[in-house]
């Protein structure tokens, strides 16, 4: 046994060597390919869709995608039957529509499409309203609760 | 930080572009009272200069207010924060950061940035105290990434202004 060993480590010191040396190099590789795939898996986690980085849409409207199911209580339509109508000398001599859009800041032209609230009669332009509308129950001027649908 | 602060600043829509230049030349017309701003070609983010109402605690001091607007303003309320050194105020901590629910929940769009800086300067008006928030020590510890107060929790304290 002794003999052997000796034997051994004389003229087969390289050989044995060589097993351990290629036994840590083939182990190191397996570490960095594990630790390399771990790295992919976390990262492919965090970001759920390449496919949406690609195309451009931003991360926001990801979460609004998948969030949608949650919150389509908040996003209410009823603002769709608020009345509407177009600017006209008409609706000039309202009270509620004098001045213009306080939302847009800009003056009302003829035949522009008003939404008017009701309860408080206030009017916007219906472009300026409408998404304010679509996440708030609320007018923007007065804060006066909108009528939603029931649930 | 600088990533967090850059995310967040995206390009304005072009509603409001149209919005703000509006703003900004109703301001040069007609400018809220105590308050200067230097036109400069950023119109995303305004500096804002205020002087203490005379008769206030206020008073004969200028603090410097910096207004970034979102990509969606107004449909989204400016980030509305004091520049250092902001006034000694129970709503106003030391990073600047203002408690205030118009520039949060009660934002509503049909405030402009003048309405906003006239709410402000009633705010500091009606100080009785030149005092920090209770909780500056730990909110502003807490609040390294620059972020506003809605979403740091730190509500609690908020002060009502809107009508």
């Amino acid at each position: 046994m002794s003999n052997n060993s000796t034997s051994q480590s004389k003229d087969g010191f390289d050989a044995s060597g060589f097993t351990y040396g290629v036994a840590f190099i083939l182990g190191l590789i397996f570490l960095l390919a594990t630790i390399a795939f771990a790295c992919f898996r976390i990262r492919r986690i965090r970001i759920p869709n390449i496919f949406n980085i690609v195309a451009g849409v931003p991360p926001s409207s990801q979460s609004h995608q998948t969030l949608e199911h949650h919150v389509d209580i908040r996003i209410d339509t009823s603002y769709e039957n608020y009345p509407k109508m177009p600017y006209s000398d008409e609706v000039k001599n309202k009270n509620s529509v004098v001045g213009g859009c306080t939302i847009c800041l800009g003056d009302y032209k003829e035949s522009e499409m008003l939404r008017v609230l009701p309860g408080c009669g206030h009017a916007f332009h219906q472009p300026c309203v409408d998404p304010w509308l679509m996440l708030h129950s609320t007018c923007p001027i007065c804060r006066k609760s909108l009528p939603t649908q029931a649930p | 930080m600088t990533s967090s602060s850059a995310a967040a600043r995206k390009n304005l829509s072009k509603i409001a572009c149209n919005r703000l230049q509006k703003e900004l030349v109703e301001w040069q017309v007609n400018p809220p009272t105590g308050f200067k701003h230097k036109v400069t070609d950023n119109l995303q983010r305004w500096v804002i200069e205020v002087s203490g109402a005379p008769g206030t605690l206020y008073a004969n001091e200028t603090y410097q207010l910096q207004v970034d607007f979102p990509e969606n303003y107004p449909m989204e309320a400016p980030q509305v924060i004091f520049l250092h050194p902001a006034p000694l105020h129970p709503h106003i901590y030391s990073n600047g950061h203002i408690c205030l629910d118009i520039l949060y929940d009660s934002w509503s769009p049909a405030m402009t940035v003048s309405s906003i800086c006239i709410s402000i300067l009633s705010m500091l008006s009606s100080s009785t105290v030149k005092q920090r928030p209770e909780d500056n020590d730990r909110y502003v510890k807490n609040c390294r990434n620059g972020r506003s107060p809605r979403r740091q929790g730190g509500g609690s304290m908020m002060i009502k202004y809107s009508n």
